[in-house]
């Protein structure tokens, strides 16, 4: 018995070694950086979330059309919306091995003071697709436009509720805010509830709540059900494609908003420049690649490339209209 | 005749030699992780979805749909064999499944398990195919005042899940709810008894807690008993044969679960879970003998098998006939019905008839595939008893810890479940009984917050449950069973005493 | 001492209660919804409180608590403890060493403590199961910890 945890112990030390050995290589000498082993992308998320999907959708373009010649793994580091997953690579300080992948979570939770990190302790190497929201009514609602909406919300804001995804000062609640406030709204008026089982659409169509906030995405096919309609998306622009560019801008409505869902990819924390521009070049180059057309039409996402330099003064610009609407919402720490 | 068409279409699809393959490809992944603990259907579906891109849409589906009827199928298994959940809808399973492998009748369990889910899958399937159009109305109909009405009514099960000490079961069901107000509060992002851990923010997984209290605190026992000459009947699988009797204690709660659990599977948000224990509790007040409930009752296992698998075909409802999720597991396969371009929703029956009637008959296939697996594995898998305790013993805490750890890759999961397991042990030192904890964990938070919401939506107004028809129905019938049952019993005892 | 089982439970679940409503009370306040996140904790705590005291004055329904009562002696204490010890070492590891490494390290030493006595048997286990494991996810796309070994 003894001999056995003996020839263990040795092996255990072995192992050891070898992977000392492995860790010690570096590619940083000469100017141009490429990597020499695997990367690892995170998912703060789990499976087939929308974090989840984007990070294993570009990990195999990446890897099929030869972009990146390293092996690309997807990991998930579910928690706090997000924050487990950012405190886990705020430990890969400096190492060009670890990306991940972020959406406006990445802003408003921190300032709700759930996590630690916030963007401006990592490094924003590009963002690559945009998603936009929604304001939905059912189809034989009062409303027509996001202005009468608004109108009836400043009479009598305790007849209407609006429900949405996430929990109040997250993205459904607060892309709903941003508009109404843009039109003049209190925000505190505002009733809100947030549903978290899967049931919006149900509590929409029986009539619980009168206003569905979502991705656009998610509101197509009621549409052409004739079940509900879309009063405005958050886009600068009518969408492209069949239902959608039926669906009004609020813009176009006399209110001067936009919200984008944007998602784009980070590294750790003090990443080297020169694996941050290798990083960069390469979303580039995944941005412009037909396979990742197609896919980004699959899924109803739309091109929105920006550079680290243009992603990080993106970012700042978010950081502060989003500070400023929790603030008023009293949701800050 | 545009319906017969598509079911025409549908039977080519689903009958075809690739049909058929990727049908068993779906139901094998299914059972397989099922049974290993933790490791549920959403991972699994989840990691699916990129690695089907680009595959025949009907055939990805089909197959999709198969890892998740599948897994609620195999997922019995270890909550038979281990008393280790392979999956949230299989909890109610263990409460008699584990006793009877526990007594030496593993081979008889698993034979039952097997059985009433084929029965209760393909009753669920047949109503699904008959009756979808005309239970979307009822699907959508429930708001936030209903919700919490249908979880009062389900946690009044409580009651019946004591054995002996009625404060003992309300004492673990109120704690089981306070677990489940831990976490970030949907309605005003507040985060609860977090103690500013960021772990906690998201809550505290089901399985952590399923498992904690259930796998890990009987292998406590395990650990105590290990050298324990009288308990040998546990290397005992038995026989698989199912005795007439058997047959007659299966029938009531089969044919009773499988439309229940199919009509609590169309409701979104409620699912196989509830329904099992819907499944269990019921058939326990119904029992003519239920004091053997607990103990490795037949009807005990029958119940909640049933009950569980025919939800997972009502599940299908929703998600078919209007496009809306009424599970996590639905939620990822309609993320896998838009990457595949189809939007599936109120128009999906008419302009992909095809693909609706090829997953629906490909279900039946599918059940009938895990039927036949199943069974003839029975023998082999049980034989995981008669591996020897001590290994038994570690190999269940790496299963669990597998589990535990894939379901969000968080190490401090790990030691919670731990924490739970030794939560779980000393309950049973106390006899505070396990299954109300869990259930009130299942049903507290979104109890609460249909609560708030529903009250939120009518301003603060209590009236919005007297209003809603069905909310003050779901009232008025969770009110009689919280009073008919002890009714009942005193007629009875004033009877046999005259 | 099998009286004063319960009364012991009762006053812990007592005392559980207590630090349970202390923490709901500290819950800032949000204003724009009727019902706080507070509400339903307090209910909880006081029902909580409630049934502890009700215990504690229950009687014990004493032959059924002679039947089935978990016996702990000391040697069964301290493999419980050491277990438990040796799980918390397996979590701590388990992202350092790796998944296949961690996972051999800890059926080997459990099954070993435990009283398992073919060491080449146990060898062989602890170190095919957790490798075929490793595959199976790695066949379904999900990355288990790789750890110090080089070569996966």
């Amino acid at each position: 018995m003894k001999k056995n945890l003996f020839l263990i112990a040795i092996s255990l030390t072995i192992l050891l070694i070898l992977g000392a050995c492995s860790d010690s290589s570096s590619g940083t000498t000469d100017g141009e950086w490429t990597p020499e082993k695997s990367i690892e992308i995170v998912a703060p998320s789990g499976a087939g979330g929308g974090w989840d999907t984007t990070a294993r959708m570009a990990a195999k373009v990446f890897d099929e059309e030869g972009i990146i010649d390293q092996n690309i793994g997807v990991v998930n580091k579910t928690g706090g919306g997000g924050a487990v997953g950012w405190a886990y690579i705020a430990n890969y300080d400096g190492d060009p091995y670890h990306l991940f992948v972020a959406s406006p979570p990445i802003i408003d939770v921190p300032l709700s003071g759930q996590s630690e990190y916030d963007h401006t302790d990592f490094t924003p190497i590009a963002n690559i697709i945009a998603d936009y929201g929604a304001f939905v009514v059912k189809a034989d609602a009062k409303w027509d436009t996001l202005p009468e909406l608004f109108d009836d919300l400043k009479e009598d804001p305790s007849s209407i509720t609006v429900i949405g995804s996430s929990s109040p000062g997250s993205m459904d609640h607060l892309q709903f805010v941003r508009f109404a406030k843009a039109y003049g709204v209190d925000v505190k008026d505002i009733k809100y509830v947030s549903e978290q089982d899967g049931g919006e659409l149900t509590a929409l169509l029986n009539g619980s709540v009168d206003v569905f906030s979502t991705g656009v995405a998610e509101t197509v096919e009621q549409v052409r059900a004739g079940n509900v309609k879309v009063l405005a998306v958050t886009s600068e622009e009518r969408l492209q494609g069949d239902v959608f560019s039926d669906f009004p801008t609020a813009k176009e409505q006399g209110i001067d908003e936009t919200f984008v869902n944007w998602r784009g990819f980070f590294g750790p924390p003090n990443m080297d420049e020169e694996a941050r521009k290798y990083y960069e070049n390469a979303f580039k180059e995944l941005s412009d690649n037909d396979a990742w057309k197609e896919i980004r039409a699959q899924y109803g996402w739309d091109e929105m490339f920006m550079g680290s330099e243009e992603f990080a003064k993106f970012l700042d610009e978010q950081l502060d209209v989003t500070k400023e609407l929790l603030d008023e919402l009293g949701l800050t720490e | 005749m545009d319906i017969l068409n598509g079911i025409s279409q549908g039977l080519q699809v689903a009958l075809s030699l690739e049909g058929i393959l990727f049908v068993l490809i779906g139901v094998l992944i299914g059972t397989l992780i099922g049974m290993i603990p933790g490791l549920g259907p959403i991972t699994a579906i989840g990691v699916m979805i990129p690695i089907s891109y680009g595959m025949d849409i009907h055939l990805a589906l089909i197959m999709m749909a198969g890892v998740y009827y599948g897994a609620v199928f195999g997922g019995s298994t270890s909550s038979i064999l281990l008393n280790a959940p392979g999956i949230e809808g299989t909890i109610a399973t263990s409460f008699d499944g584990y006793p009877m492998a526990q007594q030496g009748k593993a081979g008889k369990a698993l034979a039952i398990a097997a059985i009433c889910s084929f029965v209760g899958g393909t009753v669920g399937i047949i109503l699904l195919m008959s009756l979808a159009p005309a239970l979307a109305t009822v699907a959508i109909a429930f708001g936030p005042a209903e919700y919490f009405a249908l979880m009062l009514l389900a946690l009044m099960a409580i009651t019946s899940l004591s054995d002996g000490s009625m404060s003992k079961a309300l004492i673990s069901g109120v704690l089981g709810f306070m677990v489940a107000t831990v976490g970030i509060d949907g309605q005003t992002g507040t985060p609860r008894f977090t103690f500013g851990n960021i772990n906690l923010l998201d809550g505290i997984e089901f399985l952590v807690i399923g498992l904690g209290l259930f796998a890990i605190a009987e292998v406590a026992i395990l650990i105590i008993n290990r050298n324990n000459k009288s308990q040998t009947k546990l290397h005992k699988i038995g026989s698989l044969r199912l005795t007439k009797q058997d047959f007659k204690e299966m029938r009531g709660p089969m044919s009773r679960q499988s439309l229940v659990g199919f009509l609590i599977g169309v409701l979104p948000g409620a699912g196989a879970t509830i329904a099992s224990f819907i499944g269990y509790t019921s058939e326990k007040k119904l029992a003519k003998k239920p004091e053997e409930f607990g103990k490795g009752s037949v009807a005990g296992l029958a119940g909640p098998e049933t009950a569980n698998n025919a939800a997972t075909s009502g599940a299908f409802v929703p998600l078919l006939s209007l496009g809306i999720p009424g599970s996590g597991t639905t939620a990822v396969m309609l993320g896998a019905f838009l990457v595949m371009g189809i939007q599936p929703g109120p128009l999906l029956m008419t302009e992909q008839p095809t693909l609706f009637w090829a997953i629906i008959i490909s279900m039946y296939i599918g059940n009938i595939f895990l039927l036949i697996l199943n069974l003839p594995l029975i023998p082999y898998i049980s034989k995981i008893l008669l591996i020897p305790r001590p290994m038994l013993i570690s190999l269940v805490i790496f299963f669990c810890v597998i589990g535990i750890y894939t379901l969000s890759f968080n190490v401090f999961d790990l030691y919670l479940l731990l924490f739970f397991g030794v939560i779980g042990f000393l309950m049973k030192l106390v006899k505070i009984p396990p299954a109300p904890f869990i259930l009130a964990f299942i049903l507290g938070d979104m109890m609460e917050q249909s609560l708030r919401k529903a009250l939120t939506i009518s301003n603060g107004n209590l009236s919005i449950f007297v209003e809603r028809p069905i909310a003050m129905s779901l009232l008025i019938v969770s009110l009689l069973s919280l009073v008919i049952p002890p009714l009942f019993r005193y007629f009875k005892r004033k009877n046999a005493s005259a | 001492m099998i009286k004063s089982k319960n009364k012991l439970a009762a006053t812990i679940i007592f005392v559980i209660s207590i630090v349970y409503m202390f923490f709901a009370i500290r819950l800032p306040a949000y204003d724009l919804v009727p019902v706080d996140s507070d509400v339903v904790p307090y209910v909880l705590g006081v029902l909580l409180l409630i049934l502890s005291i009700i215990l504690f004055f229950e009687k014990d329904p004493k032959s059924e608590d002679e039947e089935g009562a978990i016996k702990i002696d000391k040697s069964a204490l301290k493999m419980l403890t050491f277990i438990a010890v040796i799980f918390i070492l397996y979590a701590i590891l388990f992202e350092v060493l790796g998944f296949i490494v961690s996972s051999t390290l800890f059926i080997f030493v459990s099954s070993l403590a435990l009283g398992y006595k073919k060491t080449m048997v146990n060898v062989i286990v602890s170190i095919t199961t957790p490798i075929v494991f490793y595959y199976i996810f790695d066949l379904l796309q999900i990355s288990l910890p790789k750890g110090i070994l080089p070569f996966l």
